[in-house]
């Protein structure tokens, strides 16, 4: 309804970039440069669909960068332990699962802090993060664990592609695309969130359970995140305990120049998709147009702060 | 109509910004050739070094540049900032815009493993700068100071001063190229009986990281006189720790690099050597191979470019020409 | 001193005021009533020199003078208070007097001069009750926080004090104490401009009224000329007989039993309340009404007592389980906890009922419209269009849309907490008109109010209440204010 009427200028704009790189770099719309581009932008894209739920409800997680490196070294280190010379589904289960588990552990914590407690969630999640940075680096001292070659179904998650075509990444973030997005637009739980983030006290005298949907809302954000840092390890062949800083500001970006409102209440999935969309591009088109890595970043951060800008101007 | 005046600025903005930073040096473009192949002159090169935060690369890419611009071709200087995910989505944008070839200093040497299949299925050559990768089948070749002589050279001079050495080493364990230098060091230190290590710290090879460390492994080790800080700036991180404990005249400094402040501790008499590295030359030598594999000639897989030891005798002469002795 | 000529402001197509003309005497207390949206506030805003008026002019001592600006408006002596305070709450009294203009040496600050000062002033002014001026604002109640805004505005040289809607926060007594600071200022020779909706403070108050409808100015009279009925048509252009409709007392089973309950402001509190009957709570302001209703309402924890609602014993610990039982509170702070603001009429009326139109993940948009129309049917909620912005309403359509939204299920205890809060006199009627109706099919009502006259002309009995615990529980149809404020204030009024 409303939401929709908001996705135009979005949309609007990435086609407008698109054409433009397309004039300063032949080929950029070629399929096969596009369908990289929404494999670059699957991690950070997932990552933004969970905090997008954080930032609707007014709140933030800083910890997602470690949380995605600490999940991807669990997950390492269960697939290589024992040092199995052939790879065994339960195993590879085991490993995801492990990682997931632990990413839940963290985005659940978060939650009930956020919930139970008056700390700020700002604060609680910078905790979070160096808690978590802390216990990645505790594997093999800090350095990168190799995924054995053997285990080819991790790999693939990363690195494999559906029929020689869609990669598994980018079918990975469709589905969670999907999920976020009927869970946020189609049920109760959704227009609870934006009641809370519109007006929390509100949103208590009607009788929402404020708490348990903040909960849950950090726990889906840390799963999101933990589902990206199997991705991300994937495409890496190995886990990095320091990978992932600076995750947070990318999938923060992405929510932002989507619309996401930062004061809480305003926000949407395909509106953030769009937006790690637009910053998507932005990365691969400057790239390819031979801009020099200091004016990427320039350039990067006029975008946001006019995509923010021209959003704000257009809520009065 | 209001409504989509964001859009038309984003556009115009970029528009505006664009071509104008292609007229800028220094790995930009001067106006957007077709992503050239075989024509000679006007090809596409890329590098992506693992950060631009340190004048080590970015005298290496001067190197490349160097040698590129003198073919007539353009490159493309990306700057990963110690990102694995964003180095393999940058490589994979210039593999995927046809590059002619690509360098490459890899943040996380298994990490860029996707991208060099990718590279490789597409036939595009990787010259693999200053830290490996862990598969060199992949790749090119690899060009790089010879580390583990720069780790000989530090032992060998640090003997020199100081036969009863008790060292500690203030290390960065996820890069290779350290891991070559200390492999280097303790191969050398075998040798010399009088030597004894204390301990091994990371010192994370910034000198924000080294300094902290240190002073702590000072006050651990009050018997300590000498350090390996694996690179300059975790040795100027060092020796401020040391001045501040007051014990410069006890604790001997010798480390690789070669950068023009090590020069200067060496000769304010703060340091006592730095195996130097010659990031320009590397550069040149990666970007001459490259050419080399273009008109198909062979190229050795592994290229080893040598390491000059710097004390306070020639400091002097280095500082004017900092260029491998003939 | 000040004379508005046929002041014209429009924004975009509407005009908000059209040839307004008002003027104020040195030593005169000028009323400015009108209903919400008359115009009131934009003819404050042109005269403050938040907004420049389209034509007309403004003379000021018999000179005309240009108010293109805030300071400008500043410079000739105009103070205003808004209805929403404007302190730092974390700084002290005299911090706050002169937020902007701290006596200072050389950038240092002069902290005794400058408590000296505003002590200074504070007695001058005869602003006794806040003359401890180090004292925390947050200490302060809503009253004296009031002081605290007129002591700032009178710190420098004013001649025109402008209030709007200031004891809309106020208790009675209260509202008797500012009514004789605003007299002492009069006597000091300070023209007042006081905007209000409550008929009955205007008319003891003002010397003069001027009332405003639709933009336009309907006349001004001495106070002495005019009686209440005339003003309540002047305002709303047709004759209001009575706003309150109090349903007959039909009082059924037992809807609501409170025994002994009790935290850290509310002390052994029990009443009963009858199916198709209303209770009045009358308290002053921070006599713990609210409190009161946030701990039946399950928000603060309860440490004893017991809640019954039609004879079941109900364990509430959260607005959650006191809704599942049948109970709903509409919060006095409409804006902070009972709307979400940034959302559409329709958001708010439908938010209680998510389960109901979107049980699953498939939302259903027609039951969701259905629910939306008959809350905006059954209060006659004036919008242009559901999905409208909800700040686009006025007050008391914004109070409609709180009360209304819970009727899709009658509840069985409605607690309202200062329900006429900003809410004009036409739209007041017509929701204690409805909400008469619902009692008379049934349902329970809490009805808390720092309006005397509403608690007493809307309740069958009326508990009245002061410091967390009810005094005395009184049947409304025989009982007057005098009495009621004499038990509310401990002394016996004059």
């Amino acid at each position: 309804m409303n939401t929709a009427k908001r996705l135009i200028p979005l949309i609007g704009a990435s086609i407008a970039l698109m054409v433009l790189f397309r004039i300063l770099v032949p080929g950029f719309l070629n399929p096969e440069n596009l369908v990289d581009l929404v494999q670059q932008i699957s991690v950070n894209a997932i990552i933004a669909f969970g905090m997008t739920f954080c930032i609707l409800i007014g709140g933030i997680d800083l910890s997602v960068g470690a949380v995605l490196a600490v999940v991807g070294t669990t997950a390492v280190y269960v697939l290589g332990y024992g040092e199995a010379e052939t790879q065994s589904l339960f195993r590879f289960f085991l490993a995801v699962g492990a990682g997931l588990t632990v990413a839940v552990l963290f985005g659940a914590f978060n939650g009930v802090c956020a919930a139970r407690t008056k700390m700020p969630p700002f604060i609680i999640t910078l905790a979070t993060m160096m808690v978590a940075r802390g216990a990645a680096l505790r594997f093999n001292q800090g350095r990168p664990i190799s995924i054995p070659a053997h285990e080819t179904l991790f790999l693939g998650l990363g690195n494999g592609r559906i029929a020689g075509v869609l990669p598994v990444p980018v079918l990975i973030m469709l589905v969670i695309l999907i999920i976020s997005a009927v869970l946020l637009h189609r049920t109760r739980f959704g227009q609870h969130l934006y009641g809370i983030g519109g007006n929390r006290e509100a949103a208590r005298f009607t009788g929402i359970a404020v708490g348990r949907a903040e909960i849950t809302v950090y726990i889906l954000c840390a799963l999101f995140t933990g589902i990206a840092g199997i991705i991300a390890t994937s495409q890496l062949y190995s886990a990095e305990p320091a990978s992932g800083a600076g995750f947070e500001l990318n999938a923060i970006a992405a929510a932002v120049v989507g619309g996401t409102s930062f004061t809480g209440g305003i926000g949407s999935i395909p509106g953030t998709f769009i937006g790690a969309i637009i910053i998507g591009t932005l990365d691969k088109g400057l790239n390819q147009a031979g801009v020099h890595f200091s004016y990427q970043y320039i350039l990067k951060g006029l975008v946001i702060l006019a995509a923010v800008y021209f959003d704000v101007r257009r809520k009065r | 109509m209001n409504k989509y005046l964001p859009l038309f600025v984003v556009i115009l903005n970029i528009a505006l910004v664009v071509p104008g930073c292609n007229q800028k040096p220094a790995g930009s473009i001067d106006s957007p050739p077709p992503a050239g192949k075989e024509t000679s002159g006007g090809r596409l090169f890329g590098v992506s070094f693992q950060t631009m935060n340190n004048p080590f690369f970015v005298e290496l890419n001067a190197g490349l540049l160097e040698v590129i611009e003198a073919h007539g071709d353009r490159l493309v200087t990306l700057d990963a900032q110690f990102n694995s995910l964003k180095q393999k989505n940058d490589c994979s944008d210039l593999v995927l815009q046809g590059a002619a070839g690509i360098f490459l200093n890899p943040v996380n040497w298994e990490g860029i493993t996707g991208t060099l299949v990718h590279a490789k299925q597409k036939g595009i050559p990787v010259v693999v700068v200053d830290a490996p990768v862990k598969d060199a089948d992949l790749v090119l070749c690899q060009v790089a100071s010879d580390n583990v002589e720069a780790g000989r050279l530090a032992a060998r001079a640090l003997n020199e001063v100081r036969p009863d050495a008790k060292v500690v080493i203030l290390h960065q364990s996820v890069n290779k190229a350290c891991i070559d230098r200390v492999d280097g060091f303790k191969e050398e230190m075998a040798k010399f009986p009088g030597m004894t290590l204390l301990d091994t710290q990371e010192g994370k090879g910034t000198t924000e990281g080294a300094r902290p460390v240190m002073r702590d492994l000072l006050s651990r080790f009050p018997e300590v006189n000498a350090v390996f800080p694996i690179n300059d700036p975790s040795a100027l991180g060092a020796i401020s720790a040391i001045e501040s404990a007051g014990k410069l005249d006890q604790v001997t400094v010798v480390t690789v690099d070669g950068s023009k402040e090590a020069i200067t501790a060496i000769r304010a008499g703060k340091m006592y050597s730095t195996s130097a590295q010659f990031p320009r030359e590397i550069g040149r030598v990666s970007a001459q191979k490259l050419y080399e594999h273009l008109e198909g000639k062979p190229v050795e897989k592994d290229v080893k470019i040598p390491v000059k030891l710097i004390t306070k005798e020639n400091a002097d002469a280095f500082e004017t020409a900092p260029e491998p002795a003939a | 001193m000040l004379v508005l000529e046929g002041i014209t402001k429009r924004f975009g197509g509407v005009t908000a005021l059209d040839r307004v003309c008002f003027d104020l005497c040195p030593g005169e207390i000028h009323a400015l009533l009108g209903e919400n949206g008359a115009g009131k506030s934009t003819l404050i805003k042109v005269l403050g020199g938040i907004h420049q008026a389209d034509e007309g002019a403004v003379l000021f001592e018999g000179a005309s003078v240009d108010v293109n600006g805030v300071t400008a408006a500043d410079r000739l002596g105009v103070r205003i208070i808004h209805q929403e305070l404007s302190l730092a709450p974390n700084m002290t009294v005299a911090e706050n007097i002169f937020l902007g203009r701290e006596p200072h040496a050389f950038g240092f600050m002069r902290h005794r001069a400058m408590a000296d000062a505003a002590r200074q002033l504070v007695e001058r002014l005869g602003l006794h009750e806040i003359r401890d001026v180090r004292k925390s604002v947050s200490n302060l109640s809503v009253a004296h926080r009031q002081l605290v805004e007129i002591a700032r505005a009178l710190a420098t040289r004013a001649r025109i004090l402008v209030l709007d809607e200031p004891t809309s926060a106020l208790s009675d007594a209260e509202t008797a104490a500012l009514f004789t600071t605003l007299r002492r200022l009069r006597a000091q020779g300070v023209g007042i401009i006081y905007i209000s909706h409550r008929l009955e403070e205007i008319m003891q108050l003002a010397d003069r009224i001027t009332v405003l409808r639709d933009g336009r100015t309907v006349g001004t009279r001495p106070v002495s000329e005019v009686d209440q009925r005339e003003l309540v048509r002047w305002m709303v252009g047709r004759d209001v007989v009575d706003y309150f409709h109090r349903p007959p007392h039909v009082a059924g089973p037992i809807a609501l039993q409170v025994t002994g309950l009790s935290n850290d402001r509310v002390h052994e509190v029990s009443l009963t309340l009858h199916e198709g009957e209303v209770l009045g709570i009358a308290g002053l302001v921070g006599s713990g009404r609210t409190e009161l209703a946030r701990a039946l309402f399950g928000i603060d924890p309860v440490r004893k007592g017991e809640i019954a609602l039609a004879g079941e014993t109900v364990d509430i610990h959260s607005p959650r389980e006191a809704l599942r039982a049948g109970m709903v509170l509409i919060p006095e702070d409409r804006q902070g906890q009972g709307l979400v603001m940034i959302q559409t009429v329709a958001f708010n009326l439908a938010l209680p009922w998510v389960r109901e139109w979107n049980p699953g993940c498939r939302p259903d948009l027609s039951r969701r419209h259905s629910i939306i129309q008959r809350a905006i049917e059954g209060f006659a909620i004036k919008v242009a269009n559901a999905e409208q912005p909800i700040t686009g309403l006025s007050g008391g359509n914004q109070q409609k849309v709180l009360v209304s939204r819970w009727m899709e299920h009658r509840p069985r205890v409605l607690i309202l907490d200062e329900p006429t809060r900003g809410v004009d006199v036409g739209a007041r009627e017509e929701m204690f008109r409805l909400l008469g109706g619902l009692v008379r099919e049934g349902m329970a009502v809490v009805l808390i109010s720092s309006d005397l006259n509403e608690v007493l002309n809307m309740s069958h009995r009326v508990a009245v209440y002061r410091d967390g615990r009810i005094l005395k529980t009184l049947d409304a149809a025989d009982t007057g204010m005098e009495e009621i404020m004499t038990l509310l204030t401990g002394v016996k009024t004059a």
